[in-house]
């Protein structure tokens, strides 16, 4: 009965915390370590070590990396500005107007977020085709010109993809932030005699410049870190970034200049660290604001004419971010041939679902997902639990190592886990197995999973589960009949994004899988690159299809079997003489407004962010 | 004299502050005790230590002979193994569980029969008057009844100690005094030993047996309501009862039935009733309630009679309160109605000049707070 080492719960005390550094540090750390050691090791991860300063002086010596370094700032600078107003912009109209249609915007940008940057990839790659893509098409039919006027291979296609998708997140991260601004404060300034115009600028803009700048921030860290886009898009151009170098210094070297690749990964992590260090401090130590039932009232203001000017503006993200990139992809998955006249057919389906290649990618890739994306979600339950009710330094040490997967770009931390796992003996045997992918990108959508988990666990009042211990239930008992009931829709929803986030990863199976454990996406750049454009639509579409219908399955079930039990427990009390009237249905209990788990029940907590809290 | 509840040198550190700094109690059988102060003066801490949710730094905390927590011989019960009940600010319900999962929850955990658990939730629920709200959701209830639910909650395993951490300071005034008066009556009627934590001196006065009061993690006093009341040990004590008047000074001259306390910065002499706490010269101070101060001279024993200018005067319907200059110092006064009517329908204004009286009794002398002995009380 005595607890020989004491603590109030697990987690609590330093002892209690190791168990989990280990396992972060094995993922997050020790690549990047390992990476350092690659750099110097000179040689495919499979073959013996050949050290020197190669690497290095290939890298850094090259006018070419000087180039890519300056194309990267270039890109990443242009996609903050773009895609960090488009989200203001967004965030205000939703907020503060009474703009229609502004209730579309948060499944709309949630939609944005969760689709995969290699579906804009090949959605704009044919959109904006410069022979038959249909925004040339459509302008040649119209003004009877023979003139290309968007050619999506090129720094505008580039920066107007990347910018769509950026938008999705800073949204996102921005909502929080401008629903928690106290209206009073605006009150205060019009009182005062400033105009609307006068108190957005003087009062709201410094009140959320801390959230502003964090956004500015993470959207560069995310523009040096884009692979997909840049490789589909970039390429055909001649537009080479960071990552697609350390990429090209691999595949396209022979032999496969790893020493290379690893020595610049090195500069972008440490470009990239700086960074999260200073959007750490900015932010980091601002305690998580929750949205207070009092602080939002419904009040709009009025913009007059200009909330039709508003509502153009969502229609036209909407069209360009995710309407016209999802037609344009299920139509094209149904040419025979992209551009071509030969009218609509099935032929694509039917012909890579013939192919056992296929088929065996299809399954590997679900297995990936959903997997991967369950790994991810509980390693950052355990992550954000653990975070939130340890009161050791330790604490730091989680922290800071769960900001390491953030300042690490997909293809980086690929080749960084490669080298780990090529130097322990007795992990050497999974280096080309389906597993090394799986841990990789669970360890890629840890940050991702976090951002979903962390609302859900921080409305998660501490005293429920003081109640629940002193009521006499252990450790394991609280958190399987309190906390896990009390988070499982957004811990759902976040499995959710999860899975569909890493399916469509293609940074990390691009270094780590081998030909008889391809996923979708690498076939999907396969055939991409081989001008077979319809049928890697097809593909993408397929690996969609079916992840949504087996996710939309598995929470179907765990609907049911939620339902099952309230049914079961509410029949059990039925047995007894009923106390009173006819008691209303359980579920019908509408939430108050304070109560302490807002989140449950709404379906959309996966909010990647809606507070300002530090992670992007 | 029998303990139910032993706190013994309670010390709690987090990180370079003290935030219980040495708390020694005694808890008797069946009593409700109350831990009064001001926020961050350890009084919650203090009971989130009995609780179990808090490990102490030192000390000993032990109920019944059992030992709770004692860190010096690495002994710590959690709080699931401490058979206790425990109220929550928040309510602390569990969102996704009905009323009756709620309550039901602890017997759930202490493995009682299904029909066991059915029966006295019916009880427990029928005795915060919400038996027929069982089977809606824990937070579709209004507040008042959401902290009533709670309180079955930690009632329904009959806990032989109960704990509450300020159980009504999300409540408005008046829910706030209908479930002091529930609270109270459910401890008479289980016959529990309750701990419970509030900053707020009325409640602590209406619910408690003893009262302790505490501050920067010491305690100041113990004692029941009235006592506390009528004989603060110290300023502070004295400040948190509501004496307006607290003023230090030193021991003038010594009488038989009593002394006399000259106040610092005046040539005010105040009579204070019993031992001084020294030989003439000796700094102590006084305190007293603003409405100890009269118009009239009392009937019964003496008064000191002042002249006094007024400051401020302010209405407030049932009472005029007054700020008062007498001989350099700054005295405040409270009239009631009756008193009101003798002065005329002209009420004493800024600048007036008028003669009060202050009663010996009324005086308290207070001991310096510095040297407030912890208090070993039993």
């Amino acid at each position: 009965m005595f607890a020989r080492k004491p603590s109030t719960g697990p987690f609590s005390t330093a002892r209690g915390l190791l168990p989990l550094i280990v396992v972060c540090a094995f993922l997050f750390a020790f690549p990047i370590v390992m990476l350092v050691v690659g750099a110097f090791r000179n040689q495919d991860p499979s073959l013996p070590a050949n050290w020197g300063w190669d690497g290095f002086r290939t890298a850094y010596t090259s006018p070419a990396t000087y180039e890519t370094l300056r194309n990267s700032l270039l890109l990443s600078t242009a996609v903050t500005v773009l895609g960090t107003a488009i989200g203001l912009l967004c965030a205000f109209l939703v907020t503060r107007t009474r703009t229609p249609l502004r209730r579309l915007v948060t499944p709309g940008m949630l939609l944005v977020v969760a689709l995969p940057p290699l579906f804009y990839a090949i959605s704009w790659g044919m959109l904006g085709n410069p022979r038959i893509g249909p925004v040339n098409t459509l302008f040649r039919d119209l003004t009877g010109s023979e003139a290309t006027v968007f050619d999506v291979n090129s720094w505008t296609g580039l920066i107007l993809v990347i910018s769509l998708k950026s938008a999705g997140f800073s949204y996102l991260m921005l909502l929080g932030p401008f629903l928690a601004v106290d209206r009073g404060l605006e009150e205060a300034a019009q009182v005062s005699g400033a105009g609307k115009l006068r108190t957005l600028l003087g009062i709201d803009l410094p009140v959320l410049a801390p959230a502003v700048s964090g956004v500015v921030i993470l959207n560069f860290v995310i523009g040096l870190e884009f692979f997909d886009v840049p490789l589909f898009l970039g390429t055909p151009a001649g537009i080479e970034v960071f990552s697609t170098r350390v990429y090209g210094l691999i595949s396209e070297s022979t032999p496969a200049d790893y020493g290379a690749a690893s020595a610049l990964s090195l500069l972008l992590v440490a470009i990239v660290m700086v960074l999260v260090a200073v959007q750490w401090r900015l932010l980091g130590r601002r305690r998580y604001t929750t949205v207070t039932g009092k602080g939002y009232r419904a009040d709009a203001w009025d913009i007059g004419r200009w909330r039709w000017a508003g509502t153009a503006f969502l229609l036209l993200y909407a069209l360009l971010a995710v309407v016209a990139p999802l037609v344009q992809l299920v139509l094209g998955s149904l040419q025979p041939f992209f551009g071509g006249s030969a009218g609509y057919s099935l032929v694509n389906y039917r012909e890579l679902l013939a192919e056992p290649e296929t088929v065996s990618a299809l399954r590997a890739t679900l297995l990936v997902s959903v997997v991967g994306g369950l790994g991810a979600m509980l390693l950052a339950l355990l992550i954000g639990y653990a975070i939130g009710h340890n009161r050791t330094r330790l604490r730091r040490v989680v922290e800071m190592l769960t900001w390491l997967p953030w300042a690490v770009p997909g293809v980086v931390l690929s080749l960084g886990i490669a080298w780990a796992y090529i130097s322990v003996p007795g992990l050497r045997q999974l280096y080309g197995t389906v597993w090394i992918v799986l841990l990789a990108l669970v360890a890629a959508t840890v940050p991702i999973a976090q951002r979903a988990t962390q609302p859900a666990l921080a409305q998660l009042g501490q005293e429920l589960e003081e109640a629940s211990r002193v009521g006499g239930a252990g450790p394991l008992r609280m958190f399987a009949g309190i906390v896990l009931p009390l988070i499982a829709p957004s811990f759902l929803a976040g499995w959710f994004v999860s899975a569909i986030v890493v399916s469509g990863n293609l940074a990390v199976p691009i270094l780590l899988s081998s030909q008889q454990n391809a996923t979708v996406p690498l076939l999907v750049l396969e055939l991409y690159t081989a001008g077979e454009t319809s049928r890697a639509a097809a593909l993408f579409v397929i690996m969609m299809v079916l992840l949504c219908v087996g996710l939309a399955v598995l929470a179907g079930l765990a609907r049911l079997a939620a339902l099952l039990r309230r049914r079961a427990l509410a029949a059990a009390s039925r047995a007894v003489p009923p106390a009173g009237p006819t008691p209303p249905a359980p579920s019908a209990g509408p939430t108050s407004p304070g109560d302490p788990v807002r989140s449950a029940g709404t379906p959309q907590t996966p909010t990647p962010s809606s507070a300002p809290a530090p992670l992007g | 004299m029998s303990a139910d509840l032993v706190i013994e040198g309670l010390v709690k550190w987090f990180g370079d502050t003290a935030a219980v700094d040495g708390i020694d109690l005694r808890v008797r059988p069946g009593e409700f005790l109350t831990l009064l102060g001001p926020s961050g003066c350890g009084k919650t801490t203090t009971l989130r230590c009995v609780a179990g949710l808090e490990l102490p730094s030192a000390g000993e905390i032990s109920f019944r002979g059992r030992v709770f927590a004692a860190p010096g011989r690495a002994v710590f019960v959690p709080p699931d193994k401490r058979r206790i009940g425990m109220v929550f600010q928040s309510y602390a319900l569990w969102p996704h569980m009905t009323v009756r999962a709620n309550v039901g929850y602890p017997l759930k955990m202490a493995k009682v029969p299904r029909a066991e658990i059915r029966d006295r939730v019916h009880e427990m629920l029928g005795r915060v008057g919400l038996a027929e709200r069982a089977d809606e959701m824990a937070v579709s209830l209004s507040g008042g009844q959401q902290q009533r639910v709670a309180l079955a909650r930690a009632m329904a395993s009959r806990p032989e100690l109960l704990l509450f951490d300020e159980p009504l300071s999300n409540l408005d005034a008046k829910l706030r005094y209908q479930l002091r008066d529930e609270i109270r009556s459910l401890h008479d009627q289980l016959g529990t030993t309750s701990v419970y934590v509030t900053h707020d001196q009325e409640e602590a006065m209406a619910l408690s047996d003893r009262i302790v009061v505490m501050n920067a993690g010491r305690i100041e006093q113990v004692g029941p309501p009235r006592e506390l009341y009528s004989q603060p040990r110290n300023a502070f004590v004295a400040d948190f009862m509501g004496y307006q008047n607290i003023l230090p000074g030193v021991v003038a001259e010594v009488r038989g039935d009593g002394h006399l306390v000259r106040v610092d910065g005046s040539t005010l002499t105040v009579a204070v009733p019993g031992v001084p706490p020294g030989p003439a010269g000796t700094a102590t101070s006084v305190a007293f309630r603003a409405s100890a101060v009269r118009l009239d001279p009392p009937a019964d024993g003496p008064a000191a009679a002042l002249a006094a200018r007024v400051l401020r005067s302010t209405y407030l319907g049932r009472s005029l309160n007054l700020l008062v200059e007498v001989a350099g110092v700054r005295l405040r006064t409270q009239l009631d109605e009756e008193a009101l009517g003798r002065v005329g329908p002209e009420l004493p204004g800024p600048g007036d000049e008028l003669t009060v009286h202050l009663p010996a009794r009324a005086v308290v002398p207070l001991a310096p707070v510095a040297e407030a002995a912890p208090a070993a009380v039993g």
